[in-house]
Protein backbone atom coordinates (compact mmCIF):
# COMPACT_ATOMS: atom_id res chain seq x y z
CA UNK A 1 0.00 0.00 0.00
CA UNK A 2 1.29 3.43 -0.89
CA UNK A 3 1.56 6.13 1.71
CA UNK A 4 -0.87 9.08 1.52
CA UNK A 5 2.12 11.35 1.03
CA UNK A 6 3.10 9.91 -2.33
CA UNK A 7 -0.52 9.66 -3.42
CA UNK A 8 -1.16 13.39 -3.03
CA UNK A 9 2.15 14.57 -4.41
CA UNK A 10 1.49 16.25 -7.77
CA UNK A 11 4.84 15.03 -9.05
CA UNK A 12 3.79 11.43 -8.42
CA UNK A 13 0.46 11.90 -10.14
CA UNK A 14 2.26 13.16 -13.22
CA UNK A 15 4.75 10.33 -12.82
CA UNK A 16 7.88 12.42 -12.58
CA UNK A 17 10.40 10.10 -10.90
CA UNK A 18 11.50 11.45 -7.49
CA UNK A 19 15.14 11.62 -8.53
CA UNK A 20 14.18 14.25 -11.11
CA UNK A 21 12.47 16.57 -8.60
CA UNK A 22 15.65 18.46 -7.66
CA UNK A 23 16.27 19.08 -11.35
CA UNK A 24 12.70 20.34 -11.88
CA UNK A 25 13.37 22.64 -8.97
CA UNK A 26 16.59 23.82 -10.64
CA UNK A 27 14.76 24.57 -13.88
CA UNK A 28 12.02 26.48 -12.03
CA UNK A 29 14.66 28.43 -10.10
CA UNK A 30 16.54 29.41 -13.26
CA UNK A 31 13.36 30.38 -15.12
CA UNK A 32 12.34 32.58 -12.19
CA UNK A 33 15.84 34.11 -12.15
CA UNK A 34 15.43 34.85 -15.86
CA UNK A 35 12.06 36.51 -15.30
CA UNK A 36 13.45 38.81 -12.59
CA UNK A 37 16.54 39.62 -14.66
CA UNK A 38 14.36 40.51 -17.64
CA UNK A 39 12.04 42.65 -15.50
CA UNK A 40 14.94 44.40 -13.77
CA UNK A 41 16.99 45.10 -16.89
CA UNK A 42 13.92 46.42 -18.76
CA UNK A 43 13.16 48.92 -15.97
CA UNK A 44 16.61 49.95 -14.82
CA UNK A 45 17.48 52.05 -17.88
CA UNK A 46 14.64 54.55 -17.52
CA UNK A 47 14.07 55.72 -13.93
CA UNK A 48 11.51 58.32 -15.02
CA UNK A 49 9.42 55.71 -16.86
CA UNK A 50 9.46 53.51 -13.72
CA UNK A 51 8.14 56.42 -11.68
CA UNK A 52 5.33 57.03 -14.19
CA UNK A 53 4.43 53.34 -14.24
CA UNK A 54 4.18 53.14 -10.44
CA UNK A 55 2.27 56.42 -10.28
CA UNK A 56 -0.23 55.17 -12.86
CA UNK A 57 -1.57 52.57 -10.40
CA UNK A 58 -2.73 55.48 -8.18
CA UNK A 59 -2.14 53.41 -5.04
CA UNK A 60 1.03 54.69 -3.38
CA UNK A 61 1.33 58.28 -2.08
CA UNK A 62 3.60 60.53 -4.11
CA UNK A 63 6.39 60.43 -1.48
CA UNK A 64 6.63 56.63 -1.72
CA UNK A 65 6.25 56.43 -5.51
CA UNK A 66 9.82 57.42 -6.33
CA UNK A 67 11.73 55.25 -3.82
CA UNK A 68 9.53 52.29 -4.81
CA UNK A 69 10.03 52.84 -8.54
CA UNK A 70 13.78 53.37 -8.18
CA UNK A 71 14.41 50.52 -5.75
CA UNK A 72 12.25 47.90 -7.49
CA UNK A 73 14.46 47.11 -10.53
CA UNK A 74 17.46 46.65 -8.26
CA UNK A 75 15.53 44.33 -5.95
CA UNK A 76 14.44 42.35 -9.02
CA UNK A 77 18.05 42.11 -10.19
CA UNK A 78 19.19 41.06 -6.70
CA UNK A 79 16.54 38.29 -6.61
CA UNK A 80 17.66 37.22 -10.08
CA UNK A 81 21.28 36.96 -8.92
CA UNK A 82 20.41 35.00 -5.75
CA UNK A 83 18.17 32.58 -7.66
CA UNK A 84 20.72 32.15 -10.43
CA UNK A 85 23.44 31.29 -7.91
CA UNK A 86 21.12 29.28 -5.71
CA UNK A 87 22.12 31.39 -2.73
CA UNK A 88 19.52 31.82 0.04
CA UNK A 89 17.23 30.11 -2.46
CA UNK A 90 14.17 29.44 -0.33
CA UNK A 91 13.97 32.91 1.25
CA UNK A 92 14.58 34.48 -2.18
CA UNK A 93 11.76 32.38 -3.62
CA UNK A 94 9.39 33.31 -0.77
CA UNK A 95 10.16 36.99 -1.26
CA UNK A 96 9.64 36.49 -5.01
CA UNK A 97 6.23 34.99 -4.27
CA UNK A 98 5.40 37.89 -1.95
CA UNK A 99 6.44 40.48 -4.53
CA UNK A 100 4.43 38.70 -7.22
CA UNK A 101 1.40 38.76 -4.91
CA UNK A 102 1.89 42.53 -4.55
CA UNK A 103 1.94 42.84 -8.35
CA UNK A 104 -1.17 40.68 -8.69
CA UNK A 105 -2.96 42.82 -6.09
CA UNK A 106 -1.87 46.05 -7.83
CA UNK A 107 -2.98 44.85 -11.25
CA UNK A 108 -6.29 43.56 -9.90
CA UNK A 109 -6.87 46.88 -8.13
CA UNK A 110 -6.15 48.81 -11.34
CA UNK A 111 -8.54 46.56 -13.25
CA UNK A 112 -11.27 46.82 -10.62
CA UNK A 113 -11.09 50.62 -10.70
CA UNK A 114 -11.25 50.67 -14.51
CA UNK A 115 -7.85 52.33 -14.95
CA UNK A 116 -6.50 52.23 -18.50
CA UNK A 117 -2.89 51.34 -17.79
CA UNK A 118 -0.18 48.89 -18.73
CA UNK A 119 1.37 47.03 -15.79
CA UNK A 120 4.86 48.29 -16.63
CA UNK A 121 6.08 44.84 -15.57
CA UNK A 122 8.82 44.71 -18.17
CA UNK A 123 9.58 48.40 -18.62
CA UNK A 124 7.62 51.27 -20.04
CA UNK A 125 5.85 54.11 -18.34
CA UNK A 126 2.45 52.57 -17.67
CA UNK A 127 0.70 53.83 -20.81
CA UNK A 128 -1.77 51.21 -22.05
CA UNK A 129 -1.28 49.73 -25.50
CA UNK A 130 -3.36 51.05 -28.38
CA UNK A 131 -5.89 48.21 -28.06
CA UNK A 132 -6.33 48.83 -24.35
CA UNK A 133 -5.04 47.23 -21.15
CA UNK A 134 -4.39 43.48 -20.95
CA UNK A 135 -5.15 42.80 -17.33
CA UNK A 136 -6.19 39.16 -17.75
CA UNK A 137 -2.99 38.29 -19.60
CA UNK A 138 -0.86 40.13 -17.00
CA UNK A 139 -2.59 38.35 -14.11
CA UNK A 140 -2.24 34.97 -15.80
CA UNK A 141 1.45 35.54 -16.38
CA UNK A 142 2.03 36.63 -12.79
CA UNK A 143 0.05 33.60 -11.58
CA UNK A 144 2.33 31.32 -13.56
CA UNK A 145 5.43 32.96 -12.09
CA UNK A 146 3.86 32.68 -8.64
CA UNK A 147 3.53 28.89 -9.10
CA UNK A 148 7.23 28.69 -10.03
CA UNK A 149 8.20 30.75 -6.97
CA UNK A 150 6.18 28.54 -4.63
CA UNK A 151 7.65 25.40 -6.22
CA UNK A 152 11.17 26.70 -5.57
CA UNK A 153 10.30 27.95 -2.09
CA UNK A 154 8.49 24.88 -0.79
CA UNK A 155 9.53 22.05 -3.10
CA UNK A 156 12.54 19.77 -3.21
CA UNK A 157 15.87 21.62 -2.83
CA UNK A 158 17.39 22.19 -6.25
CA UNK A 159 20.66 21.00 -7.77
CA UNK A 160 23.45 23.33 -8.89
CA UNK A 161 22.93 25.72 -5.99
CA UNK A 162 25.47 27.43 -3.75
CA UNK A 163 23.22 26.59 -0.80
CA UNK A 164 24.16 22.92 -1.25
CA UNK A 165 27.78 23.69 -0.23
CA UNK A 166 26.57 24.72 3.22
CA UNK A 167 24.57 21.53 3.77
CA UNK A 168 26.17 18.64 5.63
CA UNK B 1 20.14 10.77 10.55
CA UNK B 2 17.58 11.18 13.37
CA UNK B 3 14.68 13.49 12.53
CA UNK B 4 15.49 15.97 15.35
CA UNK B 5 18.97 16.62 14.07
CA UNK B 6 17.83 17.10 10.50
CA UNK B 7 15.19 19.59 11.60
CA UNK B 8 17.82 21.42 13.65
CA UNK B 9 20.27 21.79 10.77
CA UNK B 10 17.48 22.82 8.44
CA UNK B 11 16.25 25.62 10.67
CA UNK B 12 19.80 26.78 11.32
CA UNK B 13 20.65 26.90 7.63
CA UNK B 14 17.44 28.83 6.94
CA UNK B 15 18.32 31.46 9.52
CA UNK B 16 21.53 32.51 7.79
CA UNK B 17 19.73 32.46 4.46
CA UNK B 18 17.21 35.02 5.66
CA UNK B 19 20.05 37.24 6.88
CA UNK B 20 21.78 37.01 3.50
CA UNK B 21 18.54 37.77 1.69
CA UNK B 22 17.68 40.70 3.97
CA UNK B 23 21.10 42.25 3.53
CA UNK B 24 21.01 41.85 -0.25
CA UNK B 25 17.50 43.29 -0.59
CA UNK B 26 18.20 46.27 1.67
CA UNK B 27 21.43 46.98 -0.22
CA UNK B 28 19.55 46.74 -3.52
CA UNK B 29 16.93 49.25 -2.38
CA UNK B 30 19.52 51.73 -1.06
CA UNK B 31 21.77 51.46 -4.13
CA UNK B 32 18.75 51.60 -6.45
CA UNK B 33 17.29 54.74 -4.92
CA UNK B 34 20.66 56.53 -4.87
CA UNK B 35 21.66 55.55 -8.42
CA UNK B 36 18.28 56.16 -10.03
CA UNK B 37 17.73 59.45 -8.23
CA UNK B 38 21.06 60.83 -9.38
CA UNK B 39 20.39 59.66 -12.95
CA UNK B 40 16.93 61.20 -12.97
CA UNK B 41 18.27 64.48 -11.55
CA UNK B 42 21.09 64.56 -14.12
CA UNK B 43 18.55 64.18 -16.93
CA UNK B 44 16.17 66.76 -15.56
CA UNK B 45 18.99 69.26 -14.97
CA UNK B 46 19.50 69.44 -18.72
CA UNK B 47 16.26 71.34 -19.25
CA UNK B 48 16.40 74.02 -21.93
CA UNK B 49 13.36 76.24 -22.30
CA UNK B 50 12.23 76.59 -25.93
CA UNK B 51 12.64 79.89 -27.74
CA UNK B 52 9.16 79.50 -29.27
CA UNK B 53 5.83 80.11 -27.54
CA UNK B 54 5.07 77.70 -24.72
CA UNK B 55 1.67 76.90 -23.19
CA UNK B 56 0.87 76.46 -19.49
CA UNK B 57 1.76 72.74 -19.63
CA UNK B 58 5.04 73.20 -21.45
CA UNK B 59 3.67 72.35 -24.90
CA UNK B 60 4.10 74.21 -28.18
CA UNK B 61 1.51 76.99 -28.40
CA UNK B 62 -0.21 77.74 -31.68
CA UNK B 63 -2.64 80.54 -32.52
CA UNK B 64 -3.65 83.89 -31.08
CA UNK B 65 -2.37 84.20 -27.50
CA UNK B 66 -5.54 86.19 -26.65
CA UNK B 67 -7.96 83.53 -27.91
CA UNK B 68 -10.66 82.93 -25.27
CA UNK B 69 -10.45 79.12 -25.25
CA UNK B 70 -7.43 76.84 -24.89
CA UNK B 71 -7.39 73.33 -26.28
CA UNK B 72 -4.55 71.22 -24.92
CA UNK B 73 -3.53 67.89 -26.37
CA UNK B 74 -1.11 65.53 -24.69
CA UNK B 75 0.21 63.38 -27.51
CA UNK B 76 2.97 60.98 -28.42
CA UNK B 77 4.19 60.81 -32.02
CA UNK B 78 4.31 57.01 -31.82
CA UNK B 79 0.71 56.74 -30.64
CA UNK B 80 -1.65 55.43 -33.34
CA UNK B 81 -4.81 56.79 -31.69
CA UNK B 82 -3.17 60.25 -31.62
CA UNK B 83 -2.54 59.99 -35.37
CA UNK B 84 -6.18 59.02 -35.92
CA UNK B 85 -7.36 61.93 -33.80
CA UNK B 86 -5.10 64.20 -35.83
CA UNK B 87 -6.80 63.11 -39.06
CA UNK B 88 -10.26 63.36 -37.52
CA UNK B 89 -10.11 66.78 -35.88
CA UNK B 90 -7.36 68.46 -37.94
CA UNK B 91 -9.57 70.59 -40.25
CA UNK B 92 -11.93 71.64 -37.42
CA UNK B 93 -9.05 72.50 -35.14
CA UNK B 94 -7.31 74.53 -37.86
CA UNK B 95 -10.51 76.46 -38.43
CA UNK B 96 -11.05 77.13 -34.72
CA UNK B 97 -7.46 78.35 -34.34
CA UNK B 98 -7.55 80.51 -37.48
CA UNK B 99 -10.82 82.15 -36.44
CA UNK B 100 -9.09 83.30 -33.24
CA UNK B 101 -11.51 81.43 -30.97
CA UNK B 102 -8.98 78.83 -29.85
CA UNK B 103 -5.32 78.64 -29.03
CA UNK B 104 -3.89 75.15 -29.29
CA UNK B 105 -1.25 73.72 -26.99
CA UNK B 106 0.36 70.45 -28.00
CA UNK B 107 2.36 68.78 -25.26
CA UNK B 108 4.57 66.17 -26.94
CA UNK B 109 5.24 63.36 -24.47
CA UNK B 110 7.68 60.46 -24.28
CA UNK B 111 5.08 57.98 -23.06
CA UNK B 112 5.49 54.99 -25.34
CA UNK B 113 9.25 54.44 -25.27
CA UNK B 114 10.14 50.97 -23.96
CA UNK B 115 13.84 51.29 -23.32
CA UNK B 116 13.96 53.20 -26.62
CA UNK B 117 13.97 56.94 -27.33
CA UNK B 118 11.76 57.35 -30.38
CA UNK B 119 8.94 59.16 -28.60
CA UNK B 120 11.46 61.29 -26.72
CA UNK B 121 13.49 62.25 -29.79
CA UNK B 122 10.46 62.98 -31.98
CA UNK B 123 8.89 65.09 -29.23
CA UNK B 124 12.14 67.03 -28.82
CA UNK B 125 12.40 67.43 -32.62
CA UNK B 126 8.86 68.87 -32.72
CA UNK B 127 10.00 71.51 -30.24
CA UNK B 128 12.91 72.32 -32.59
CA UNK B 129 10.33 72.66 -35.38
CA UNK B 130 8.30 75.02 -33.21
CA UNK B 131 11.43 77.17 -32.80
CA UNK B 132 11.72 77.18 -36.60
CA UNK B 133 8.11 78.41 -36.78
CA UNK B 134 6.86 75.22 -38.42
CA UNK B 135 5.29 73.28 -35.58
CA UNK B 136 1.98 72.38 -37.26
CA UNK B 137 3.46 71.21 -40.60
CA UNK B 138 6.02 69.14 -38.69
CA UNK B 139 3.40 67.60 -36.41
CA UNK B 140 1.33 66.85 -39.52
CA UNK B 141 4.29 65.09 -41.15
CA UNK B 142 5.12 63.04 -38.05
CA UNK B 143 1.55 61.80 -37.66
CA UNK B 144 0.96 61.16 -41.37
CA UNK B 145 4.24 59.25 -41.75
CA UNK B 146 3.86 57.32 -38.49
CA UNK B 147 5.27 53.79 -38.48
CA UNK B 148 2.59 51.11 -37.93
CA UNK B 149 4.74 49.56 -35.18
CA UNK B 150 5.96 51.36 -32.06
CA UNK B 151 9.62 51.36 -31.03
CA UNK B 152 10.71 49.74 -34.28
CA UNK B 153 13.70 52.02 -34.82
CA UNK B 154 11.80 54.02 -37.44
CA UNK B 155 12.21 57.49 -35.91
CA UNK B 156 15.97 57.98 -36.30
CA UNK B 157 17.56 61.43 -36.02
CA UNK B 158 18.19 61.25 -39.75
CA UNK B 159 14.53 60.68 -40.48
CA UNK B 160 13.44 63.36 -38.01
CA UNK B 161 15.66 65.85 -39.87
CA UNK B 162 14.34 64.66 -43.24
CA UNK B 163 10.75 65.14 -42.00
CA UNK B 164 11.78 68.71 -41.18
CA UNK B 165 12.69 69.30 -44.80
CA UNK B 166 9.33 67.79 -45.87
CA UNK B 167 7.66 70.28 -43.54
CA UNK B 168 9.52 73.15 -45.18
CA UNK B 169 12.31 73.71 -42.63
CA UNK B 170 15.55 74.50 -44.45
CA UNK B 171 17.41 76.06 -41.53
CA UNK B 172 20.54 74.25 -40.30
CA UNK B 173 19.73 75.34 -36.75
CA UNK B 174 16.92 72.75 -36.83
CA UNK B 175 19.32 69.95 -37.76
CA UNK B 176 21.67 70.90 -34.95
CA UNK B 177 18.77 71.18 -32.51
CA UNK B 178 17.58 67.65 -33.37
CA UNK B 179 21.04 66.06 -33.41
CA UNK B 180 22.17 67.61 -30.13
CA UNK B 181 19.03 66.54 -28.27
CA UNK B 182 18.56 70.15 -27.23
CA UNK B 183 15.02 69.62 -25.91
CA UNK B 184 15.32 66.06 -24.55
CA UNK B 185 15.39 67.37 -20.98
CA UNK B 186 12.44 69.66 -21.67
CA UNK B 187 10.38 66.73 -22.97
CA UNK B 188 11.34 64.57 -19.95
CA UNK B 189 10.26 67.36 -17.64
CA UNK B 190 6.92 67.81 -19.44
CA UNK B 191 6.35 64.05 -19.44
CA UNK B 192 6.99 63.84 -15.71
CA UNK B 193 4.72 66.83 -15.05
CA UNK B 194 1.98 65.31 -17.19
CA UNK B 195 2.14 62.04 -15.26
CA UNK B 196 2.08 63.96 -11.96
CA UNK B 197 -1.04 65.84 -13.03
CA UNK B 198 -2.86 62.61 -13.84
CA UNK B 199 -2.32 62.12 -17.57
CA UNK B 200 -2.22 58.32 -18.01
CA UNK B 201 -2.38 57.91 -21.74
CA UNK B 202 -2.25 59.63 -25.09
CA UNK B 203 -4.09 61.35 -26.56
CA UNK B 204 -5.55 63.27 -23.64
CA UNK B 205 -7.48 66.35 -24.71
CA UNK B 206 -8.47 69.24 -22.45
CA UNK B 207 -10.57 72.33 -23.06
CA UNK B 208 -9.58 75.07 -20.65
CA UNK B 209 -7.98 72.50 -18.35
CA UNK B 210 -10.90 70.05 -18.30
CA UNK B 211 -10.42 66.62 -19.88
CA UNK B 212 -12.89 65.87 -22.67
CA UNK B 213 -13.77 62.53 -24.21
CA UNK B 214 -11.59 61.62 -27.20
CA UNK B 215 -14.73 60.70 -29.14
CA UNK B 216 -16.06 64.25 -28.60
CA UNK B 217 -12.75 65.71 -29.74
CA UNK B 218 -12.85 63.64 -32.92
CA UNK B 219 -16.38 64.75 -33.80
CA UNK B 220 -16.35 68.20 -35.51
CA UNK B 221 -19.87 69.12 -34.37
CA UNK B 222 -19.37 68.17 -30.74
CA UNK B 223 -15.91 69.76 -30.61
CA UNK B 224 -17.25 73.05 -31.93
CA UNK B 225 -20.15 72.90 -29.45
CA UNK B 226 -17.79 72.28 -26.52
CA UNK B 227 -15.63 75.23 -27.60
CA UNK B 228 -18.73 77.43 -27.85
CA UNK B 229 -19.80 76.30 -24.36
CA UNK B 230 -16.36 77.21 -23.01
CA UNK B 231 -16.80 80.78 -24.27
CA UNK B 232 -15.44 80.59 -27.79
CA UNK B 233 -18.84 81.31 -29.37
CA UNK B 234 -19.70 81.24 -33.08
Amino acid sequence: MRSPDTLTSPATRHRIPPQWWPWCSTVARLVLAGVWAWAGVAKVGDPDASVRAVRAYEILPETIVKPFAWGLPFVELALAALLLLGLATRPAAWVSAGLLLVFVAGTAAAWARGLQIDCGCFGGGGAAAADGPRYLRELGRDGLFLCLAILVAAGTPSRLALDNLARD
Amino acid sequence: MPPQRSRYTRSRSRAWMWWVLGAVVVAAVVVGVLVQRSRSETEQAKVTRPASAVGPNGGALVGDANAPVTITEYGDFQCPVCARLHQAWGPTLDQLVQSGRVKFEFVALAFLDQGTTESLRSAAASTCAADAGQFLPYQDTLYNQQSPTENSGFLTDQRLVAFGRDAGITDNTFTRCVDSGRYDGWVRKNTDAASSSGVRGTPTVLIDGKVIDNADAADPGRLTALVAQAGGGG
